[in-house]
């Protein structure tokens, strides 16, 4: 009896011995390799746009070249898509050096990293050459924007491109706006889409932000912060919940406070902070007590002084934004602060709370533009039970930003690009198939393939490049629509640059997701929000002096 | 009253049965040294000279010789992971406190002397934050109010050996806690704070409140309470069987007497099964400086406000996201607070003693 | 047992005593068993049904959030998927592994110590209780670098070595068992011509199964249940707990219900160990009293 018992034991004992070659986990290795074609790997970052639209783009190329030889002895070509999450940032910069992936599409990409490692593979004359072989006559070098071109270009020579850009910022229920009259309409009065009051008459919109009624996309849009807060309480009023955001990522609510920033400063402010040049001329000196702000002069900004630019009055003002935000109350009380509530989770809350009777309409969302495509699984389930809730079927909108101050009303509207995305070739690419890397890479920047990643996932691409009016109208979901406006009616702000500061902390302090990191009372303070509900007393000007504070300690010289 | 008197010995009928009565013997065994502790090893320590004086005298037989090589090939190994994984890292951790690590051109790290300046910085880190001293006044409170466990530990307990009604029931209950994960059922519970009660107070009271671990004002106590609530398992386990040691015939006198069962819990119980409950205390002392609090699994890497913080907290999710070049700073926060648990543990150790021998003249 | 007075003043204030602990500890329970069956029954909704009703059980059973779960549950190492099977594989080695080593080499050394009496041993001993009373805090970095400098880190055998730290509580309660037994039976088996190892292995330790047994059960749901450790020590072999502490923060997870359903679907092998051995767990420290 004993004895078995030992020897029950003992086997376990080997078993487990065993164990140590078993039980590794898997590569998945991928789909069966057709050896008659050429073979094409392409490692894609797994997040929020997952990977219709290189799916899209792998079988349209596959289809376009199957009798293309681009290999001697053999024909047309077999592409396997990698998607992982590990695919970005400093995990990209690793595991590029043993990937087996010719081709990466990637966000925040340490692309000079890469290139000082030596990991990445010349592909200047595909992104010089004029995409005659497509039918067009400019080159990707054409229809890239300066700040990219500026970026990528190494010396006279290419190792990646732009990729998407995505902005971040609120997401409304035009649904909702519509049905309820949110708009506002000429007269001080709410409308509904039309321009229409609840009781019939035609004022029709505001002419928005912008102040120009002829740039139909900010029509009927709150121009200032007040206007805006008015519209909130009205919401509210109305037993809607003006705002969710996510608890868990609380940096989903600094993104507001990024654009509203970027769209104070306007462009040529904005990119000091990136090409680390520049005069800039709204440096806050110091705000008193009751909020009056006095202004340094205006300062040209090296990497001596760089450390100033934590004065910029947009951080202020978009710092007073979310305190006004925390202190209404207007937000979704159960969800907003909640550990539990992933981006997801919020997502879901928005899109079902105006479906459902018992739940409390949502008007808005905090979120950056991928966020449609990331809720595809949400919108399914949804249609699979309510009527007109698939992701074509709702109408929801990207919502532009109101002016913090009434004498900015009718600047263009200014965004930045977050993301730092970009496509980059290996270095351990096969000469053999270079031809063909430079191929796809080419294909997927013409015209077509553009405008399909637009219509697959809602979101522009950083070039330059035009929808036709069917692609807008039958293509895009009525969010891609929006989306698409903002990228037409705005200044685009692109963090990045070749500056020796900014390379230095591209990664960190200046990554576009991070930019809000504050010391306050000696603590490393990240979220706007959570800081104002956890101090019942702080405003936004205790916010704005600890990113000064950050600065002067991250940047100012010892 | 003596501890010694509590704890019977059956003789040593070996047969399987039997095994569970030395193993609470040794658990008593375990208190009675944690108690006596260094003098206890001191007389040990003596002792074996002594007898080795002995053992020395007399001519090693063939078996003496076999004994002697079976014991050294037996102890290698536990003498060796003794040496390596206590011995060796806690010089580490100390040497590691007053170095600091640089990298050199070929981004290899480096070790250099710091002298005491890994301490320097924690003083100023704890002076100019608020952080940290959040995380101490925190520490404390977490402790402290984790003390309301052990009363309620000993009441269930006792109504656990008095047989009283479902007390199989209750035993596994409380038990459960110990044995399921406890990342699982912070997240369940987290869930229920967060979804149900908000659910709840939305549907039958028409009220949208925020969960209570999200709420500012009731999450530092929402803790608390989990804190309490899911911490009596292995500490019922361990109290009711040192209850179940106490004699029958005192149980029985006191029977005798008319005593109910409050005054036999206060005046019988408590006291008998004092030098247990001491032990819980004393060994809980590290706890101040280790509990994390829970926080690691309700928020992930980046707990929402400076002012949740716990010391244990800080030190694992600082650890757990650190490289090299910070474990010289982390060792310098173990080895302060080492320092500081060490002697608190014995002071609580002799207030402790002071106070049962009172409550034995009592 | 001995009962109390069923009548009279005492008899009255047992009633309110133990009636008052015993609202106290169902309170108890229905704070604990809340989470658990909620969630149980929360894990067989339909995403749809729990957006309208997060309270009560939903009529319509699905498994989906199980498939889900499933799916979602996973841990990317390099370019290596680690998926439920195998994190649960990997929990089940790193667990009995470490429990079985940690077990043998704590009763050895154990016996070894009670039954030699060299003054090693009590010098041995003597080190044990030293330990047990100072608290050490905050060598984790430390450890980082020795395991790392002597080629543990990151290995499924080396996490065994690791975690078989044989100097803690369940070494005085082996020392003080084979205190009391160690004599007669060893001397009656060595008269017998039976070497150290003979009565080690086939009389001294079938003696302490049972203590053995418990040491090691409840050592294997201490490291089945501790996702910390792994999470720094066993980067490359991540284990069903740790896979679940991503899940429980995975921005990619789709529903709450399928978290949920992830904490059911770690906790159950747990619970059903325990409802099968849960004499075993339990038993022999409680019942292990001297009372007759």
């Amino acid at each position: 009896m004993n004895k078995k018992i030992i020897s029950v034991i003992l086997c376990l004992a080997i078993g487990v011995a065993s164990g140590l070659v078993g039980c590794g986990g898997v590569t998945p290795s991928s789909e069966v390799v057709d050896s008659t074609k050429s073979q094409l790997h392409i490692g894609v970052f797994d997040a929020g746009f997952g990977t219709r639209f290189i799916e899209s783009a792998a079988a349209k190329f596959s289809e376009r070249f199957k009798d293309y030889s681009f290999e001697p002895g053999k024909t047309g070509v077999q592409i396997h898509i990698d998607p992982k999450r590990s695919y970005s940032g400093s995990n990209l910069t690793s595991a590029i050096k043993s990937g087996n992936n010719e081709i990466y599409f990637s966000e925040t990409v340490d692309y000079y990293a890469m290139l000082s490692q030596n990991s990445l593979a010349d592909i200047t004359d595909a992104v010089t050459t004029p995409l005659s072989e497509f039918g067009e006559s400019k080159s990707i070098e054409d229809k890239m924007y300066d700040q990219g071109v500026n970026y990528f270009k190494s010396g006279d020579k290419y190792y990646g491109i732009p990729f998407y850009e995505s902005y971040t910022g609120i997401v409304y229920d035009a649904e909702l706006f519509d049905d309820n009259y949110f708009y506002l309409g000429n007269g001080g009065e709410y409308v509904n889409f039309s321009g229409e009051t609840i009781d019939g008459r035609n004022v029709g919109l505001t002419a928005g932000p912008d102040g120009n009624s002829d740039t139909a996309f900010d029509n009927g849009f709150p121009a200032t912060y007040d206007e805006f807060f008015e519209l909130a309480t009205y919401i509210n009023d109305c037993s809607m919940t003006p705002f969710i955001w996510t608890g868990q990522f609380p940096y989903y609510a600094n993104w507001v406070g990024t654009t509203l920033w970027t769209d104070y400063e306007g462009e040529d402010n904005m990119y000091i902070n990136f090409n680390v040049e520049g005069t800039a001329t709204d440096l806050i000196q110091s705000i008193d007590g009751s909020g009056n702000i006095t202004y340094m002069p205006e300062t040209a900004i090296t990497e001596d002084n760089y450390y100033l630019l934590g004065r910029q009055a947009g951080r202020y003002y978009a710092a007073k934004f979310l305190e006004r935000v925390v202190r209404s109350g207007f937000y979704n009380a159960a969800y907003s602060f909640s550990p539990s509530t992933s981006q997801l989770v919020a997502q879901q809350q928005f899109l079902y709370s105006n479906r459902l009777n018992n739940k409390t309409p949502i008007a808005m969302l905090f979120e950056g533009t991928w966020w449609e495509n990331e809720a595809s699984g949400t919108f399914r389930e949804m249609a699979s039970k309510y009527a007109n809730s698939s992701k074509t079927d709702r109408k929801l909108g990207f919502m532009p930003l109101p002016k913090a101050t009434s004498d900015k009303v009718g600047q263009k509207q200014s965004v930045l690009a977050i993301g730092e995305a970009a496509v980059v070739v290996s270095a351990t690419t096969k000469a053999s198939i270079m031809g063909l890397v430079k191929k796809f890479i080419q294909f997927v920047r013409t015209d077509e393939m553009l405008a399909d990643f637009t219509a697959i996932t809602s979101v522009p691409l950083s070039y330059d490049y035009e929808l036709s009016e069917d692609q807008y109208n039958n293509q895009l979901t009525y969010f891609g629509r929006t989306v698409w406006d903002t990228k037409r009616n705005s200044n685009v702000v692109y963090p990045i640059s070749i500056a020796p500061l900014y390379l230095r902390n591209q990664g960190q302090k200046l990554n576009s997701g991070v930019l809000w990191d504050a010391i306050i009372s000696g603590n490393a303070v990240k979220y706007m929000t959570s800081y104002y509900r956890d101090n019942p007393a702080a405003t936004a000007k205790d916010y704005f002096e600890g990113v000064v504070r950050d600065y002067e300690s991250t940047f100012r010289a010892a | 009253m003596a501890k010694k008197g509590v704890r019977t010995k059956r003789g040593i009928k070996a047969d399987n049965e039997e095994r569970p009565n030395a193993i609470t013997a040794a658990g008593a065994k375990v208190k009675g040294f944690l108690k006596d502790g260094i003098y206890g090893c001191k007389v040990a320590v003596h002792n074996a000279f002594s007898r080795n004086k002995k053992a020395k005298a007399t001519s090693m037989s063939s078996k003496a010789k076999k004994d002697m090589i079976f014991y050294v090939l037996m102890m290698a190994y536990p003498v060796l992971y003794f040496l390596l994984f206590y011995v060796a890292v806690n010089i580490n951790s100390l040497s590691l406190a007053f170095k600091n690590y640089d990298i050199d051109a070929s981004g290899r790290h480096y070790a250099i002397w710091a002298g005491f300046n890994n301490f320097k910085n924690i003083f100023n880190e704890y002076t100019s934050s608020t952080l940290l001293k959040n995380a101490l006044a925190n520490s404390f409170i977490v402790y402290l109010v984790g003390l309301l466990a052990v009363p309620l530990g000993l009441l269930f307990s006792f109504y656990i050996v008095k047989k009283a009604f479902g007390h199989e029931f209750f035993k596994v209950m409380l038990f459960l806690p110990s044995i399921l994960s406890s990342l699982i059922l912070v997240i369940m519970f987290k869930y229920v704070v967060e979804r149900l009660y908000p659910a709840i107070m939305q549907e039958y009271f028409g009220r949208e409140v925020q969960g209570l671990l999200a709420d500012p004002n009731t999450r530092f106590g929402t803790l608390l309470f989990y804190n309490i609530v899911f911490s009596f398992g292995t500490s019922v386990l361990i109290y009711s069987s040192a209850m179940d040691r106490i004699p029958d015939p005192i149980l029985e006198s006191a029977r005798i007497e008319g005593v109910s069962g409050i005054q036999e819990f206060w005046y019988i119980t408590l006291p008998l099964i004092f030098p247990t409950i001491s032990t819980f205390l004393i060994v809980g002392v590290a706890g101040i400086f280790t509990n994390q609090f829970n926080l690691f699994s309700v928020y992930g890497a980046a707990p929402p406000s400076p002012n949740m913080y716990t010391l244990g907290y800080y030190l694992f999710a600082e650890t757990a996201y650190a490289n090299e070049l910070s474990y010289p700073r982390l060792s310098a926060f173990g080895i302060l607070f080492t320092a500081v648990a060490v002697p608190l543990t014995f002071c609580v150790r002799f207030l402790l003693e002071k106070f049962s021998t009172k409550g034995a003249e009592f | 047992m001995v009962r109390y007075k069923e009548k009279g003043r005492s008899g009255v204030s047992n009633k309110i005593f133990f009636g008052f602990l015993f609202t106290v500890l169902t309170l108890y329970v229905i704070c604990l068993l809340i989470p658990l069956v909620w969630g149980l029954y929360t894990s067989f909704k339909s995403p749809n049904d729990w957006m309208i009703n997060e309270v009560w059980p939903s009529l319509n059973i699905t498994f989906e959030n199980y498939v889900s779960a499933f799916s979602s549950m996973y841990v990317q190492v390099g370019q290596t998927y680690f998926y439920t099977h195998h994190l649960l594989m990997n929990s089940f080695f790193y667990a009995l592994g470490s429990a079985i080593v940690g077990g043998f080499v704590t009763c050895i050394t154990a016996y070894m110590v009670a039954k030699f009496n060299y003054k090693f041993s009590k010098i041995v001993y003597a080190v044990v209780v030293i330990t047990m009373t100072i608290p050490i805090i905050g060598n984790l970095p430390s450890m980082i670098e020795i395991t790392t400098k002597i080629g543990l880190f990151d290995k499924m055998w080396g996490m065994w070595i690791v975690n078989g730290a044989w100097y803690g509580m369940f070494f005085l309660v082996f020392h003080a068992t084979f205190r009391s037994v160690a004599g007669d039976y060893a001397e009656a088996a060595s008269v017998d011509g039976a070497s150290n190892f003979v009565v080690l292995f086939e009389i001294m330790i079938p003696l302490v199964k049972n203590t053995l047994a418990m040491a090691i059960l409840l050592g294997f749901i201490g490291y089945w249940n501790d996702y910390q450790t792994p999470m720094i020590f066993l980067q490359s072999r991540p284990t069903i707990a740790f896979g679940m502490y991503l899940l429980s923060t995975d921005p990619r997870v789709p529903f709450e219900t399928v978290r949920i359903t992830g904490g059911m679907l770690t906790i159950l092998p747990i619970l059903i160990i325990f409802l099968f051995a849960k004499n075993k767990v339990m038993g022999n420290l409680t019942l292990g009293g001297i009372k007759g």
